[in-house]
């Protein structure tokens, strides 16, 4: 069947019926040709359902006519220029062009000319971090001798690429207690020893200040961001992490906080030993291996729940690993690690979850190829800058 | 110009008249993207090809004494450049020769969806906003007590806008229905 006349005639039968307007007669010659084949009434069926509708009228809504009339008139002017153009300049520019080339080529004075079509590299963090001493005083550890920093710092210290150890100090004294901070910025991470041997790792954006010295009976240090901690074992002087409005309390175990000022909830999860988590309400709660407590920020309700460690340790072992999370949970934690931004066209696709498991160390491309693979949505970098977008259809 | 106004367009787009040409451009392009993407299912290259189909048709407007045969014109040349394209991508693997349009079997569907389509959002569309969204909540089934909670109005104001909307709406699918209602009562016949 080829097309007639008599198909727009039925369309525009089927689009009055669409709008509940069909008349009597209108309805009866609809009703024939309803009549006429199965073909026909599926059809029907399925192009006036409820959600049919509604997409395609939402789908009409998106397609913006008016820029296309503007690029329209451009198609137009540049086919008349092009129609206009004599045929001599046609071979002069044939030959005058690769010369053009050539030149611009031989006198740029940067031959990566040819690379710029590649695409944006995201690398990873790496281990970075700077320490801020009591008189204020800020020292990227990147840039420092082992030697140098402890006549900074005035404390006995080891220090390596990664890692920054205190020693316990040989004489005791007491006075009152020198603190430093430890800061790790986006896209960074570090290890650092504490004087009593607790060793904390810190991930990406995060900060943990704290007595180059324990003194008194008790070890007490402040965190913000997520850091995995293996208290160093002493009965006698409880390990308090204060994170986030949650105190954490130990004496020798291993756990993991997460703390982070824009996330919803502060989340200690533990991995060895016992711990228990309090609020300043006065809320408390003792957590066994695989168990984890949630602050949650805005209603100050603590609460406890079973879950698999490993996903939140799995920074610490050096992979990227979520299962069924929402797309903007997912890339809060990307956004901190490579140090990037992350927009989003709408809301729904921040709510679309995703599982991954990947090295934490390779470039981000990898994990974008991920999200892009269910075919809904699509990611694009500029300037470190990741838009998410619905893909087209 | 009404919702299936191009029939008095046509003298107008067949004597060069600049303001028909974007009237009817306004009116189809909207429903022929989405034709275009049913085979292309790549937006830019859809809107590519709409944008081409109407340059090709206004360089020989003057061709054209009828409505239908413009339409028609439109589809057909937006389906061709869409199975091109797929060719030239290497993309088609079903339709492969002879694809003419009677061995396209959902050519005809595809445009009546979107003729139908096309004629119930221009109409919808033509609506003041209250009216608009009052009739799409109704185009969608929800009572009049729903709507009403939905655009924190009274049922009775909802009532109202409602009788005002199908009015108007009625109005302009009027246009051309008595055209479609003679020719359809001699197919049937």
């Amino acid at each position: 069947m080829s097309l007639e006349k008599y198909h727009f005639d039925i369309a525009a039968l089927v689009g009055k019926s669409l709008a509940g307007q069909l008349n009597q007669e209108e309805q009866s010659v609809l009703d024939g040709w309803l009549a006429e084949s199965e073909e026909n009434r599926e059809w029907y069926a399925q192009i006036s359902a409820e959600p049919f509708k509604l997409k395609k009228l939402e789908a009409l809504k998106q397609i913006d006519s008016k820029s296309a009339w503007a690029g329209l008139k451009k198609k137009q002017r540049g086919k008349k220029q092009r129609r206009l153009m004599p045929v001599w300049i046609k071979y002069a520019a044939a030959v005058i062009l690769p010369i053009a080339i050539v030149m611009g080529y031989l006198f740029s004075d940067n031959l990566n000319v040819f690379k710029r079509n590649e695409l944006p590299e995201i690398s990873p963090g790496f281990s970075q971090a700077t320490l801020v001493l009591d008189n204020g005083k800020a020292i990227r550890l990147n840039d420092i001798e082992e030697n140098a920093l402890r006549v900074e710092t005035g404390a006995e210290l080891k220090l390596s690429e990664k890692h920054l150890a205190y020693e316990q100090l040989k004489t005791e004294k007491a006075a009152k207690p020198v603190y430093n901070q430890l800061i790790v910025p986006r896209g960074g991470e570090y290890v650092l020893t504490l004087s009593d041997g607790t060793e904390v790792s810190l991930n990406a954006d995060s900060r943990l200040r704290f007595p180059v010295n324990f003194e008194g009976n008790i070890r007490k240090v402040e965190l913000e961001g997520e850091a995995y901690f293996k208290v160093a074992h002493n009965k006698a002087k409880p390990f308090i992490v204060n994170a986030g409005g949650m105190d954490v309390r130990v004496l020798g175990t291993e756990f993991n906080i997460s703390a982070y000022k824009d996330e919803p909830a502060v989340y200690t999860t533990l991995v060895n030993g016992s711990v228990s988590a309090s609020t300043a309400d006065g809320e408390s709660t003792i957590l066994v291996p695989g168990e984890q407590a949630a602050l949650e920020i805005r209603s100050g309700r603590l609460t406890k729940q079973t879950v698999d460690v490993s996903f939140a340790t799995a920074w610490r072992n050096g992979r990227i690993r979520f299962r069924d999370r929402p797309l903007d949970e997912i890339m809060s934690n990307v956004e901190r690690w490579y140090d990037v931004k992350v927009i989003y066209e709408d809301d729904d696709l921040r709510k679309m979850t995703f599982g991954c498991n990947l090295d934490r160390y390779s470039n981000i491309e990898p994990l974008l190829k991920v999200f892009e693979a269910n075919g809904l949505l699509t990611m694009s970098i500029n300037d470190r800058v990741i838009t998410v977008r619905h893909a087209s259809h | 110009m009404g919702i299936q106004g191009i029939e008095l367009l046509v003298g107008r787009l067949k004597a060069g008249d600049e303001i028909a040409f974007h009237s009817l451009f306004d009116h189809f392009y909207p429903s022929l993207c989405l034709f275009a993407l049913k085979y292309v299912e790549d937006q830019h290259a859809a809107e590519d090809i709409v944008q081409d189909t109407f340059i090709k048709y206004w360089d020989k407007h003057i061709d054209f004494d009828h409505a239908y045969k413009i339409k028609s014109y439109l589809y057909l040349v937006t389906r061709n450049s869409c199975l091109n394209y797929l060719r030239d991508r290497k993309k088609l693997a079903k339709i492969q020769e002879g694809a003419d349009v009677e061995a396209d079997e959902k050519f005809l569907q595809y445009l009546m969806e979107e003729e139908a389509y096309r004629i119930l959002y221009q109409a919808v569309e033509q609506l003041p906003p209250q009216m608009r969204l009052v009739i799409k909540h109704a185009l969608m089934g929800l009572k009049n007590s729903e709507i009403a909670e939905k655009m924190e109005l009274s049922e009775h104001a909802v009532q109202a806008y409602k009788k005002r909307a199908y009015k108007k709406l009625r109005e302009s699918l009027n246009e051309q229905s008595l055209l479609v209602f003679l020719v359809s009562c001699i197919l049937f016949q």
